[in-house]
């Protein structure tokens, strides 16, 4: 039992009966022996070691920027009225009109916002392009996508090269993203802005007065059908 | 760092080169498929008649050749597009298709200008020839012909047609073609 409370094991191992005749061997020597003191706390302090690692490592984790976060475009900005690159195409925004009611098939569809249409010239360089992405995004960074109406025939053109196509593109907005400033987004990059692809970003210029009106306004738009131009 | 440091850890460094090459073979043929094998990389040759083969496929162009008549314009435009401005001009391209089975879909026809520039069969602006590579007349045997239309630029000329097979990628068909002479 006094071995259980001590801090050591004997130098020694326990005596045999051999008998000291003055040639045996020296006993080995032994490493240093742990206290279950030691032991005690060294395998809950491991365990807490390891803990730390792991939520430490999840931290990183949730702190680091993943996927779509570090996944971001090349902006190519400018001005409505001017050309601005999108790498395999060019485009320029024109004007913006709008108006609470949209022309379908059938019934025109009413909006508690305001349908905008957005008059641009889209030209492709070398090859047949689509621009599958279109977007607004307001100041807050929401995103508005072309919803699914009719006549909406810009969304899947085929823009073959050196040959300028008009159209106006549709899109559903609340007043106060209108009147809060706008950005048209457009790539041929169909899956929005998280990729290593040329979105280009041109800031539509509207007033509160012009989003009053197009409110106020009844009357169903259609969308302009996708032409040529010059 | 001592000598003793680069005799512990020099196998370990000398193994970064074939772990590192390891890594990229590994994606070889992901390398291989999205850089060459998913694009027109070869064009298979074409003979002294100017039939092209591709594998148990020929393919001949039998004519390239501008849609001038007025009626005919607009027979492909439909009544839902809007007029064509005279800065454009509709071409028509016929192919000659001889196989085991037609061939109906992934197949597009392009012409390519003479800045290489592509345009491809059934534009937008057209309602009709949307369907490249595919027998006008389906009842038609092999050989069969296929007639595509293509929106170029008043001023772009066609210098050679471009049939891409999906399923037979890298290799594809160029065919150059001479146009007659637009006034």
């Amino acid at each position: 039992m006094s071995d259980l409370f001590s801090d050591t094991r004997p130098d020694h191992p326990p005596a045999t009966n051999q008998v000291d005749d003055g040639t045996a061997p020296a006993p080995p020597t032994r490493g240093r022996q742990v206290s279950w003191r030691r032991r005690l706390i060294t395998w809950p302090a491991a365990l807490i070691m390891i803990i730390i690692t792991v939520v430490v490592g999840r931290l990183i984790l949730i702190g680091t920027p993943i996927g779509d976060d570090y996944n971001r475009p090349f902006i190519h900005s400018g001005p409505m009225g001017e050309l601005v690159d999108g790498h395999t195409f060019v485009v320029r925004v024109e004007s913006v009109r709008g108006g609470r009611s949209l022309e379908q098939i059938f019934d025109p569809a009413t909006s508690d916002g305001i349908f905008l249409l957005v008059k641009v010239r889209l030209s492709a360089y070398d090859e047949e392009v689509v621009v599958q992405y279109q977007a607004l995004v307001d100041r807050h960074g929401f995103i508005y996508e072309p919803p699914l109406r009719d006549f909406n025939s810009m969304e899947g053109h085929r823009l073959q090269p050196r040959i300028p196509v008009a159209g106006e593109l549709l899109f559903e907005v609340p007043t106060s993203a209108a009147i809060g400033g706008l950005t048209l987004r457009l790539s041929t990059y169909p899956y929005g802005t998280n990729s290593h692809q040329v979105v280009t970003e041109i800031p539509l210029t509207i007033t509160e007065a012009q989003v009053s009106a197009w409110f106020r306004n009844t009357e169903p738009l259609r969308p302009m059908q996708p032409e040529v131009t010059t | 760092m001592t000598r003793g440091w680069w005799r512990r850890n020099g196998w370990g460094l000398l193994l970064v080169l074939p772990l590192a090459a390891g890594m990229f073979a590994l994606n070889t043929t992901e390398i291989y498929r999205l850089n060459f094998a998913s694009l027109p990389k070869r064009a298979v040759p074409v003979d002294s008649t100017g039939k092209a083969v591709l594998d148990d496929y020929a393919v001949r162009v039998v004519e390239v050749v501008p849609v001038d008549n007025a009626d005919e314009v607009k027979d492909l435009l439909s009544s839902t597009r809007a007029p064509l401005p005279t800065t454009v001009k509709v071409w028509r391209a016929i192919l000659s298709f001889a196989g085991p089975n037609e061939i109906s879909n992934s197949c597009a026809v392009e012409l390519i200008d003479g800045q290489g520039r592509a345009y491809t069969a059934g534009p937008s602006e057209l309602a009709a020839g949307h369907f490249a590579c595919a027998p006008d007349d389906t009842a038609q045997p092999s050989p069969y012909v296929s007639t595509s239309y293509f929106l170029l630029p008043n001023e772009g000329r066609p210098a050679a047609v471009r049939v891409v097979w999906e399923p037979r990628l890298p290799r594809y068909v160029h065919i150059p073609v001479t146009v007659p002479a637009i006034s």
